[in-house]
């Protein structure tokens, strides 16, 4: 009589058992896994209206209310806390001039983007799309080099002080000369010197005539308090004279705030408390939106796009496309400072197959100035005889590589660890990684590093070979588009850091150059276009597709918008939203 | 008794003082400039100069001597000064025992929630060895052993969220403000990671506990006519307990320190997270006194387990 014999369970019951529980294991570990099948470009056109700017992805509609803003004034109606998943990054770091994003609802500008503002080189000279905010209007400019701004005369900073042109002033010299300002950058390039010329009054000084200076201020300028900021509290704690107090703070999971009743622009805000939550896993994110738990989401990828659509029907889907997914190499060194070999690897990828790893199918074929500068450039297609490069010919590539005495292109690639931005970037890197090789085009060495150490790293230049992002939150319109070129191409001077392909092309700087100091619209274009058709044939950053941003709003918040200059997701204009009941 | 505590505490000092010098000298070995660090966190670079540098190195101290450091932060340590972020600037001893204050509650209760399924669990698969229901729970901590606590709590998080709209109110309440919210919040994190070591618990006692009801004074205490329920919990479990206390340690020192993962999943603002950022960004004062702060606590932890060993066996106490 064996072991088997004596006991209770047979080997064969027991054998079954185990089995059944594997079976039901697995089968347990796909379920809640989401995924969507049902659609999907087919990569020639992408998605359902897929285009720059506003669409819509795999049918999920924008309704017109929701981008026409309503009469806040009017309609609006308080009460209620407003819940808004924000931003990806780390919300320890409070520091003002460090840059944060809760002091958009804690600090006022100067000058602020009207609401519904969607940014792009279009809009960027339309007064119309600018209002005052600390000031009492727009500036007056003698000259494209000076600009006087009047003050309003009753706005206080949450501890009670007054505000006047002395803090104006000390909050541009502190985002000037604190350490680790990363304001700076936005700034120094352009900006001569900002005066007190009186109580109210300030007077800005620009180096050149600049015409993004305006467009700087209203996205980056948080005023700020110099007894405060200068205290231990400003270490721990926001305060300005933003519509929002602080109330609290447990980082990096959420920042709380409460109605300021003493804001200055009424009848606003109308919530009574606004709470921003951090960080989060993607399966956090989607728990808190299915169980209707938070207002808004902050960006999503195409994956948790359509979890999160499946999972609340009634969400409203703002999915925009944008052209964003590149890659960018040291142009100053051997390979990639050869044109041809840039031109080989545009040629050599299947954009098809780089679709259907990294954007579930979505998207289609665009060129780099689709982003930063918005709508109104050309589609590749239209590109003359440069569309070319856009067109999967691994026997054009192939020959070019030849031409320029290189078998095949050995480099490092860096790109995100998955945790930083999704799965789909690290995905999309390794696709390109694998599919060059296997044509034996490209022999990338993978370095996948951490948010901090891309910061440090290839983001801010400091790489050898190539770096790959898929883009995220940001990657949008950007409300200053002049600024953005400066840096991304200005080498080596505006910020090193932007123009991380270390491009140095004299005509290109010298066209940038110009741009940035015209105010004529026309010339602008004119600019522009030669600059297109001069990174179509360069190459400097390779471009595939558009991908989609995806934010979804509660349909119990009203007047919500997320504007194409996007960063923030839903919280520029935050004070004016309300809810409906 | 107090000897030996005493013993056992001032034991405990030497390894602290290692440990120190090791964590303290260890970060400064790894590359990266303190410069480059603070003055680019944030995504951006602005031009710093050398003069820059130099006077941000003074004002953190970093420009002196390496042994004038160590025994500055050790003096200031033991005054309760812990220095501040680097990137932050704020203070780091309020966060660290804020967040640690987090993960410890995490870690009890992981550990309260293991002890009251697995001790019960090993003495039932014991008790009925070789039964279905021994199968039965042996299959199932065989499960659980096997199941990742991220995927459980990620599947903990979404499937109710997806299937019923239900998910645990968002941000942190501590439990002395609202327990009833903190329980809430906090149940879900604790059946995640507790499961793995309810399972390893289960196991151990079941071992235990067989090895400990075939011993002769088991066997003579139920030869006197004792009930069962005397002869397993006045008798038996407490002598199988002995190596149940030390797995308890164990995992309370792995719970603590490996909650990170789960608190990403969850957005607990604990102690895991905090230290991750800290060795991301290379900021030396936050992974000294977290570190310096774990260690202490396996310590004494370690300690308490060796405390309660006396208290468990009467042996042990006489000795």
């Amino acid at each position: 009589m064996t072991y088997w014999d004596r006991t209770l369970v047979s080997r064969r019951q027991l054998l079954r058992g185990m089995g059944a529980a594997g079976g039901g294991l697995a089968v347990l570990s796909f379920v809640g896994c989401g995924g969507n099948n049902s659609g999907g470009g087919s990569g020639e056109g992408g998605g359902v209206g897929a285009s720059r700017g506003v669409g819509s992805a795999q049918g999920y509609a924008i309704p017109g209310t929701g981008l026409k803003p309503l009469d806040a004034k009017t309609l609006g109606k308080r009460g209620g806390t407003f819940i808004a998943q924000g931003l990806r990054a780390d919300t320890t770091r409070l520091i003002t001039s460090t840059g944060n994003y809760a002091g958009r609802l804690t600090h006022s500008s100067l000058i602020q983007y009207t609401m519904g503002y969607q940014g792009g080189a279009e809009n960027v000279l339309d007064g119309s799309k600018k209002e005052p905010d600390l000031a009492v209007s727009l500036p007056e400019t003698p000259d494209q080099t000076t600009y006087i701004f009047k003050l309003r005369q009753d706005v206080k900073f949450h501890n009670g002080d007054a505000l006047t042109a002395e803090d104006i002033t000390y909050t541009f010299d502190r985002m000037m000369n604190v350490q680790g300002s990363r304001e700076r950058g936005n700034y120094a390039a352009w900006l001569d010197k900002v005066e007190a010329t009186d109580k109210y009054t300030v007077k800005m000084t620009t180096k050149f005539p600049f015409v993004d200076s305006l467009n700087t201020i209203a996205w980056f300028f948080q005023a700020v308090n110099k007894k405060w900021e200068e205290s231990p509290a400003a270490d721990t704690q926001l305060m300005g004279t933003g519509p929002f107090k602080f109330k609290s703070h447990e980082p990096p999971v959420i920042i709380r705030l409460e109605r300021n009743p003493d804001y200055f622009d009424k009848p606003f805000p109308f919530f009574d408390e606004m709470h921003v939550l951090g960080a989060a896993d993607d399966s956090k994110k989607l728990a808190d939106w299915a169980s209707k738990q938070v207002h808004s989401t902050y960006w999503v990828g195409e994956e948790l796009r359509d979890q999160m659509a499946r999972a609340r029907p009634d969400g409203i889907c703002f999915c925009i496309f944008y052209p964003t997914p590149s890659m960018f190499m040291r142009v100053d060194k051997p390979p990639f400072n050869d044109k041809r070999v840039r031109q080989a690897l545009m040629l050599s990828v299947d954009r098809n197959k780089f679709r259907a790893v990294a954007t579930k199918g979505e998207g289609e074929d665009d060129q780099y100035f689709g982003w930063p500068m918005g709508v109104g450039f050309r589609k590749p297609a239209e590109l003359g005889a440069n569309s070319k490069y856009w067109k999967y010919d691994p026997t054009a590539a192939k020959q070019l590589l030849s031409a320029a005495g290189i078998p095949k292109v050995e480099a490092e690639m860096y790109h995100y660890d998955a945790t930083v931005v999704g799965q789909a970037h690290t995905d999309a890197a390794v696709f390109l990684q694998q599919h060059w090789r296997e044509q034996g085009f490209a022999d990338f060495t993978d370095r996948v590093t951490t948010n901090a150490q891309a910061s440090t790293g290839w983001l801010a230049g400091n790489y050898e070979g190539a770096g790959f992002w898929l883009g995220d939150a940001g990657g949008f319109i950007y409300p200053y588009p002049w600024s953005t070129l400066q840096r991304n191409f200005d080498w080596p001077i505006a910020n090193p850091s932007a123009n991380r392909s270390h491009i140095d092309d004299p005509g290109m700087r010298d066209t940038i150059a110009k741009v940035i100091r015209t105010f004529d619209a026309n010339e602008q274009k004119s600019l522009l276009t030669k600059l297109e058709d001069t990174m179509a044939d360069e190459h400097y950053v390779l471009s595939f597709s558009t991908r989609s941003d995806n934010f979804f709003i509660d349909p119990r918040l009203k007047n919500a918008q997320i504007p194409l200059i996007n960063l923030s997701g839903s919280l520029p204009w935050a004070k004016k939203y309300w809810f409906d009941s | 008794m107090t000897r030996y505590v005493i013993v056992r505490i001032l034991l405990g000092l030497p390894t602290l003082v290692l440990l120190s010098v090791i964590v303290f000298l260890s970060i400064r070995l790894i590359p990266g400039d303190v410069c480059t660090l603070i003055f680019t966190s944030g995504g951006n670079r602005p031009e710093f100069t050398a003069e820059d540098c130099a006077r941000l190195k003074n004002s953190l101290g970093l420009d002196r001597p390496v042994v004038s450091q160590y025994f500055d932060w050790t003096a200031n340590m033991l005054q309760g000064d812990m220095g501040r972020s680097l990137i932050s600037r704020r203070e780091v001893l309020p966060d660290l025992t804020g967040r640690m204050k987090v993960t410890m509650e995490l870690a009890l209760l992981a550990g309260m929630f293991s002890t009251t399924i697995g001790v019960p669990i090993g003495v039932i698969s014991a008790l009925n060895q070789n039964s279905k229901i021994d199968y039965g729970l042996r299959l199932l901590t065989v499960g659980w052993l096997s199941m990742p606590s991220f995927w459980v709590g990620t599947l903990l998080l979404t499937l109710p969220a997806l299937w019923f709209g239900y998910s645990p109110p968002i941000g942190y309440q501590p439990l002395w403000v609202d327990p009833w919210t903190n329980i809430q919040q906090m149940y879900m994190p604790v059946i995640a990671i507790g499961l793995a070591v309810s399972a390893s618990m289960a196991r151990l006692t079941r071992s235990s506990m067989l090895e400990v009801m075939r011993e002769d004074y088991v066997r003579t205490a139920r030869a006197k006519g004792l009930g069962q329920r005397t002869v397993i919990f006045r008798h038996a479990l407490r002598t199988a307990l002995l190596p149940i206390v030390t797995l308890f340690g164990l995992q309370m020192t792995a719970l603590l320190s490996g909650s990170l993962v789960i608190e990403l999943i969850f957005a607990i603002p604990g102690v895991g997270q905090f230290m991750l950022s800290a060795i991301q960004t290379k900021d030396f004062p936050i992974i000294q006194a977290g570190v310096m702060f774990f260690g202490t606590i396996v310590i004494l932890i370690n300690m308490i387990v060796d405390i309660s060993y006396s208290w468990l066996d009467p042996r042990l106490r006489a000795s």
